[in-house]
């Protein structure tokens, strides 16, 4: 009992904090960092949730994280559903297989749900949509994205530095955390 | 045997909990919101439009408080006055851009043959892929999905979904977007498909049709959602296969759609030619229904 209830007070401000910062990448960011790409500030308690949460309890956040975005963007249910299940599987498989406690090791895994996430996107556009990005006409369309994407990648790793400390800040204070993991080594 | 370890009972439950969402939420049609995301968009639309109006409101705060800083320094005063009457200058500069901005944007009502309301940009689409923006007018200020928005330098988009104080504009520039459209200059018509947030295309151009680079499309109005004669793009390559009755052509938008703060929404857009065409199609049936009685 106690635990749910930490646990859902543990999705509630992910839950919230998911919903301000999308709102943040947005509203804010291209208002006056408009040439430098919002990092994806929704992946980073997703990353989270793959390492440190159990299945019904991700499965939960997905759900709801899926929701958020879907809000703040056009893009097709399934879609989201679709990529970041896969990214959540990605990288609680890989949590299995290869683990270390710190901030190296979240920075990687973020690195690669943003590198997997901007992949499974083109390839779940390409089998999910009538008009997909491939297919929009003779390729025209990839190449700027590319460099987006790219660039994207980049400040959402940089920023998953800040993002590793108010998630902990989170964990500590809701799930009695293990405070030796804050320290991380680099 | 499970070489991969993979927990199959986790992969049922999961494929159980994905199916029912997707199944429930997709039975809709493409651009209108299930019950379920609608106090989500509601919610979207709130955050956005806080966020625009406290950066704005810090913005002018800073700006009052550097005015402030070093007030009681009686030596440094005189600089004080010079430093705030140069900022003011510069504030100056500012509202005169605004003043200038507003006053075009003023024009645009007597260009446009229907009625027109503006709104402000409060977001832009979560994922670069896809062209949209939220506006801060919806159903309540009598938003429909399908009204054209535009700017005084051309056409932005239409409404995509018009939630009940926000609105979602999908711009030219998305992949999904087709606008009904001329050469102003030779009047072979076509349409207009979004490719990237840079460039478009106009599709459907016969191959014999006189197209060239630096020529402005403009909207047909034929589809009675844009006024018509509005500027949309103008041509930046036009390419001829060696085979085929099209011809690939394209076009960079009159507007970058990143830089928007402002647009308009037009409402009840009516158009001679449609009028006319209407007018042709009335008097057609009413022959057809007399011949027919008689």
């Amino acid at each position: 009992m106690e635990d749910t209830k930490a646990e859902s007070i543990n999705l509630l401000l992910y839950s919230l904090l998911c919903l301000l910062m999308v709102g943040v990448q947005t509203s804010i960011w291209p208002r006056y960092l408009s040439p430098l790409p919002a990092p994806m500030f929704w992946i980073y308690p997703l990353v989270f949730f793959a390492l440190f949460h159990n299945f019904k309890w991700s499965m939960f956040y997905i759900l709801i994280c899926v929701f958020i975005m879907s809000s703040f963007s056009i893009t097709p249910l399934e879609l989201l559903f679709g990529s970041l299940i896969l990214i959540y599987l990605g990288i609680a498989n890989l949590k299995d297989r290869v683990f270390w406690r710190g901030l190296s090791y979240f920075l990687l895994c973020t690195f690669i749900a943003s590198v997997g996430f901007h992949i499974l996107y083109y390839v779940l556009s390409f089998v999910m949509e009538d008009t997909s990005i491939s297919g929009s006409s003779r390729g025209k369309s990839a190449s700027p994205q590319f460099f987006f994407s790219f660039f994207q990648i980049i400040t959402t790793s940089l920023v998953g530095i800040i993002f590793y400390w108010i998630n902990m800040q989170i964990e500590i204070h809701t799930r009695k955390f293990d405070t030796d993991d804050v320290e991380g080594i680099l | 045997m499970n070489w991969l370890r993979l927990d199959y009972r986790k992969i049922a439950a999961l494929i159980f909990i994905i199916s029912l969402p997707i199944l429930s939420l997709n039975l809709h049609k493409p651009g209108e919101n299930p019950w379920v995301l609608r106090p989500f968009s509601f919610v979207a639309g709130s955050i956005q439009e806080i966020y625009v109006g406290f950066t704005t409101s810090v913005q002018s705060t800073a700006a009052d408080y550097v005015h402030l800083v070093g007030i009681n320094s009686d030596i440094r005063k005189l600089t004080e006055i010079n430093s705030a009457l140069q900022s003011k200058l510069l504030s100056y500069d500012e509202l005169a851009l605004e003043n200038l901005r507003l006053r075009e944007l003023l024009k645009l009502p007597s260009k446009i043959p229907a009625k027109t309301r503006v709104a402000q940009v409060v977001g832009l689409d979560l994922f670069a892929e896809r062209s949209t923006l939220r506006i801060s007018i919806g159903a309540k200020d009598g938003v429909k999905k399908g009204m054209a928005v535009v700017h005084p330098q051309g056409v932005v988009g239409y409404v995509l979904a018009a939630n009940l104080s926000s609105s979602i504009v999908l711009l030219l520039t998305d992949r999904y977007a087709v606008i009904d459209a001329r050469v102003q200059r030779s009047r072979a018509r076509g349409v207009v498909k979004g490719l990237n947030p840079n460039e478009a295309e106009i599709v459907y151009l016969q191959r014999t049709d006189d197209v060239e680079i630096g020529d402005k499309i403009v909207t047909s109005g034929l589809d009675n959602i844009f006024p018509s004669g509005y500027p949309i793009a103008s041509v930046e390559t036009v390419t001829k296969e060696s085979s085929g009755i099209t011809q690939e052509v394209i076009l960079r938008p009159m507007i970058d759609t990143s830089q928007l703060e402002e647009v308009f929404v037009v409402f009840d857009v009516l158009n001679p030619e449609v009028e006319i065409l209407e007018e042709a199609a009335t008097v057609s049936q009413s022959n057809k229904t007399t011949l027919e009685s008689n």
